[in-house]
């Protein structure tokens, strides 16, 4: 017993200096966040301010509307994280479920958006955006943001893994594909969804290039648009930059600390496996 | 449950910051768009901050690519003229910040002609004027500048600038945000090495270099990385009126189709192999501005925009001044091409807008708007009035070293300037990497030579393969 | 038998299900990819807009061009660097946090944090951590390396970032595929007198194969595709060495207005991508298993 005690902390031990090690550079920047900028690049590099200042933080919050900013990457995020849940468990089931004529075409094009590098397209997306009228809009904005392949996929794989008879039991019992989907894969995808949603809200919430684009008003920009906004080309000021990605990472924190209990405790468990 | 409490409350925050953020959405559309009500029958979708005949004021859009304090002085900038000039005449101005260089949702604009979103004014580096030469919907300042009512003349502006946005003669858009490539030395070290004043010549700085390393804490007499910008102000300064980089005037007479200095990189390359040979020139750019305030470097070499930033960080710790960077020979002209950004105009398809920026524009370029960059920024008052504003002789009080900049450019002859390049991302790479290599001892004078001519020739090909020239 | 056939008696069911992704993917990505197709086999202008029709000459063009080539191969590198390490570091993790111990939800939460982080944020941060001699890695390590400016040191050092983001992604699905391998089949296999490492390789590794598979796959194409980490950090230089083919499309039509080299330069990136990931579905039939 005393040993499998000893074995418990050492590993605990040994997952702590991990997640320090892993922690080192947000950490770092967080700390950066209160340095002065004479502190921040020294021969005496120091891991801790050696004179605290909230001066970053004030010049965050005074020089940019970044609580608004957040605002706008929080309904933007939101919007698409639950859209993306929607169309990608649907286009999943139809994937996993059904067998139908085009299938294997219509899923290699569906990997293949992930393979299209999307750099190339935000010219031709903002022509289709600017025509719709849906410049400086949330709509335009999340427009590209709705659906991603990768989610597809993820629950692809997810939903293989569960058992045949989940759905042929349930077919027995005379339920239609509507409420085996919403009543049966749904519920027991929990874990699956909630990744998705995780996974789609922190990376939208980090969407940079197309954010700018689409909007050519202050009051639409996003978090990631006020972080560059406090960069400093001729200073390379570091302390406000990091000030600003401390503040932007708060939320993100807060959606891995209540979710990812969630999903971690199972993701493909796949419920009711024989 | 204690995580379903936790995810309602975390889904009746979202609502509130939505509805709080689209009130706030509404309220401004508002208050920027008053004419849409009269005009019905319009798309609702489309958001035009569009002229207001109605209550008579005209709404302008203002793109600026700069962050940090640059954008910082800029919004300053934005709001003076709102209170007063614009006030008197009927003109809002916005100001919207675009990522560097600025040019992203300009090209998207272009591609589609969507006059809705595009600026009236645009702040852009110089180095992208090829992007909008030949645009129908630039509108060129010269017929706004030579104009008898124009508040501003090219008489007010230091010569070389507006040579610097001078295409054929005639000035396509103004300078605005504008810097000099500078010498910074740490005197302390300077001292220590037995020298009293910064070099004067290339020849002059490779034999203070070893000293300067010897006898004071610095690891390196000199750190610059020679980027197209370092590079180009070592040429063009050379010569009894300067040197153009390329044919056409650089770009200033019509397109710049290839290199025409050859001699003068010859020349700079001579001079630059005996700085490399000095042991103590350190060539990569890492942090610059904290080296130097460090006292790791004793000299570098810098646009005169860091200055505030360095004065910053050094303190007390040393006394460090600012210079025009060494010549390549004594008989050289020297000093510095302006370098930087301007303001350009686009026709949005309404003549009174057009007016409406001109008059912004002018108020951007008089002398007490231009003064107001020296107030946390090094940038060079393009006015030669700005001496007289109230705002530069109090700077100046407090920084002498702001006004080394100035008096440069307003003494480099009208020809030093910047080539109009094509593709001068690819030519800065090219003169990088060459100059890199040179430096880590790879290549030799005659590689480094051939390596930069031969890749700009490569690089404007690619460009007018893609970009014919009718 | 991969998947759990069902025969329905509407034919057009499936496809309603996959409807309002597809219209999506027309708008956003498909026809505006076909545009770009169509306009790779032109000179275009700045402005984007076709002008003269050269077939496939601007295909034999990037080809023979050196950068595009060293972009590239230093691609490839960059796949071969980051995919397997990160990788094989989330399935230690994954392995390490497995069991439920006291401080489990500190670090979860800790070794999943860089899926949270922006790349552009990261790249500003390891950006500051790498500057030679004053950033904290070459000052507490007492090494004076130079990270970003030093051809031979610039692509690892990306690739380190890189590893960085993609280990924490990989491992909050490694951690919960691992979960959900049932205890009783890792129970009967240590009465059998299975090692630990020999339950890692026959009943870990094979019941994780799914997610492995979607993990593997999307990361190479995204490492394909990879920019913003060099743009900010290195912007391709020193001497080209973290030039990557997305970047060399970029610096094509950013700025410059050269499409007539990114158009083509973006279709055979794609044709790349699709090979190198097509690769990963060759291993789905043999090494993956779903039940």
């Amino acid at each position: 017993m005393n040993e499998r005690r000893t074995t418990n902390i050492m590993m605990q031990v040994i997952c702590v200096i991990c997640a320090l090690m892993v922690l080192f550079p947000i950490l770092y920047a967080f700390s950066a966040s209160f340095m002065r900028p004479e502190d921040i690049l020294t021969t005496s590099h120091y891991l801790l301010p050696p004179h605290p200042t909230l001066a970053n933080y004030i010049q965050a919050f005074t020089t940019t509307k970044i609580a608004r900013y957040m605002g706008n990457s929080f309904i933007i995020a939101l919007i698409c994280s639950c859209v993306r849940v929607i169309l990608a468990s649907m286009a999943a089931f139809s994937f996993s479920f059904y067998e139908f004529r085009g299938k294997r075409i219509l899923f290699a094009l569906t990997l293949a958006t992930i393979m299209i590098p999307p750099d190339v397209l935000v010219v031709q997306n903002y022509v289709t955006i600017s025509k719709m009228g849906l410049m400086n809009t949330y709509a335009g904005i999340c427009s590209i943001f709705l659906i991603s392949a990768n989610n597809i996929f993820l629950m692809r794989q997810n939903f293989l893994t569960f058992s045949r008879s989940l759905q042929e039991a349930s077919r027995l019992d005379g339920c239609s594909d509507l409420q085996f989907f919403f009543r049966i894969l749904l519920p027991v995808s929990r874990p699956v969804l909630i990744t998705v949603f995780m996974n789609s809200f922190v990376s939208v919430w980090n969407q940079y290039v197309w954010p700018m684009l689409v909007t050519t008003k202050d009051e639409m920009r996003t978090v990631q648009v006020g972080i560059t906004m406090l960069k400093d080309r001729e200073s390379s000021a570091f302390g406000p930059v990091m000030a600003g990605a401390s503040i932007a990472l708060v939320p993100t924190i807060l959606i891995f600390a209540l979710f990812l209990r969630r999903i971690v405790s199972g993701m493909m468990t796949g419920a009711v496996k024989e | 449950m204690k995580m379903k409490k936790m995810a309602a409350l975390l889904l009746a925050l979202a609502m509130l910051l939505a509805l709080a953020a689209c009130g706030g959405n509404n309220a401004a559309q508002d208050s920027s768009d008053p004419g849409t009500s009269g005009t019905p029958g319009t798309d609702s979708g489309t958001q035009t901050p569009a002229q207001t005949p109605e209550s008579g004021t005209i709404e302008l859009s203002y793109w600026y690519a700069m962050d940090g304090v640059g954008g910082q002085i800029i919004e300053k900038q934005i709001d003076a003229f709102n209170q007063t000039t614009g006030a008197e005449k009927g003109i809002h101005v916005t100001g919207v910040y675009q990522d560097w260089p600025g040019t992203n949702a300009l090209t998207a604009a272009m591609t589609t002609d969507d006059t809705e979103n595009m600026p009236d004014v645009i702040h852009m580096f110089s180095e992208y004027v090829n992007l909008i030469q030949d645009w129908e919907r630039t509108v060129w300042a010269e017929d706004y500048i030579t104009a008898s009512g124009a508040a501003v003349s090219k008489d007010d502006l230091i010569p070389n600038t507006v040579e610097a946005y001078s295409i054929g003669g005639k000035m396509i858009g103004v300078p605005y945000a504008i810097s000099a490539l500078l010498l910074y030395y740490n005197q302390d070290q300077l001292t220590q090495a037995g020298f009293d004043a910064p070099p004067a010549t290339i020849d002059e700085m490779a034999r203070m270099l070893p000293a300067l390393k010897e006898k004071t804490g610095a690891e390196y007499g000199l750190n610059v990385r020679l980027d197209q910008f370092e590079f180009e102000n070592f040429i063009v300064t050379q010569g009894a009126a300067g040197t153009y980089f390329g044919n056409n005037q650089s770009g200033h007479a019509g397109q710049m189709t290839e290199l025409s200095s050859q001699e003068a990189i010859q020349a700079f390359l001579t001079e630059w192999e005996k700085v490399i040979a000095s042991g103590a020139y350190k060539e990569t750019k890492d942090s610059m501005n904290e080296e130097f305030a460090q006292g790791l470097n004793s000299m570098c070499i810098m646009s005169s925009a860091r200055i505030p930033t360095i004065n910053d960080l050094v303190g007390d710790s040393f006394q460090w001044g600012v210079a025009a960077i060494p010549k390549v020979s004594a008989s050289d002209v020297g000093g510095a091409y302006p370098s930087g950004s301007g303001l350009f105009m686009i026709d949005r398809g309404e003549p009174a807008r057009v007016e409406a920026a001109w008059e912004f524009v002018q108020y951007l370029i008089s002398a007490d708007t231009q003064a107001m960059w020296l107030d946390g920024c090094g940038y060079v008052p393009i006015n030669v009035h700005a001496e007289e504003a109230e705002t530069y002789q109090s700077a100046i009080s407090t920084e002498p070293r702001l006004s080394v900049p100035f008096d440069i450019l307003k003494n480099t002859p009208g020809s030093v300037v910047s080539s109009f390049c094509p593709d001068n991302q690819t030519v800065n790479t090219v003169i990088q990497d060459s100059m890199l290599n040179f430096a880590g001892g790879s290549a030799s004078k005659e590689e480094t030579y051939a390596a930069i001519t031969d890749g700009i020739a490569d690089a404007f090909a690619d460009y007018f393969r893609a970009n014919p020239i009718d | 038998m991969r998947s759990s056939a069902v025969r329905i008696r509407n034919r057009a069911r499936p496809y309603l299900w996959l409807l309002p992704a597809f219209i999506l993917f027309f708008v956003f990505t498909f026809y505006p990819f076909l545009q770009t197709i169509y306009k790779s086999l032109f000179i275009v202008d700045t402005a984007g807009r076709a002008k003269t029709f050269v077939g496939l000459d601007n295909y034999r063009y990037i080809l023979s061009d050196g950068r595009f080539l060293t972009a590239l191969k230093n691609t490839l590198w960059f796949v071969v660097l980051t995919v397997p390490i990160s990788k094989v570091l989330g399935f230690a993790l994954a392995m390490l946090a497995n069991k439920r111990r006291a401080l489990s939800s500190f670090y979860e939460t800790s070794f999943a944090m860089p899926m949270a982080m922006a790349a552009s944020v990261i790249g500003m941060i390891f950006q500051l951590l790498y500057v030679s001699p004053l950033g904290i890695i070459n000052g507490t390590l007492g090494i004076n390396i130079r990270w970003l400016t030093d051809a031979r040191y610039a692509m690892l050092a990306i690739a380190i970032i890189q590893i960085w983001l993609s280990t924490g992604y990989a491992f909050v699905f490694l951690l919960s595929a691992i979960r959900s391998v049932p205890s009783d089949l890792v129970e009967s296999t240590a009465i059998d007198g299975a090692g630990p490492l020999r339950q890692v390789f026959s009943i870990y590794l094979p019941l994780v194969s799914p997610t492995m598979f979607y993990l593997i796959f999307t990361d190479m194409a995204y490492g394909m595709m990879m920019m913003s980490l060099v743009n900010i950090l290195t912007n391709g230089g020193p001497s080209n060495s973290t030039l990557t083919l997305m970047q060399y499309i970029f610096r094509q039509f950013n700025a410059t207005g050269n499409y007539t080299n990114a158009n083509p330069a973006a279709v055979v990136t794609f044709l790349l991508t699709f090979a190198v990931t097509m690769a990963t579905f060759a291993w789905e039939d043999k090494g993956v298993h779903y039940q």
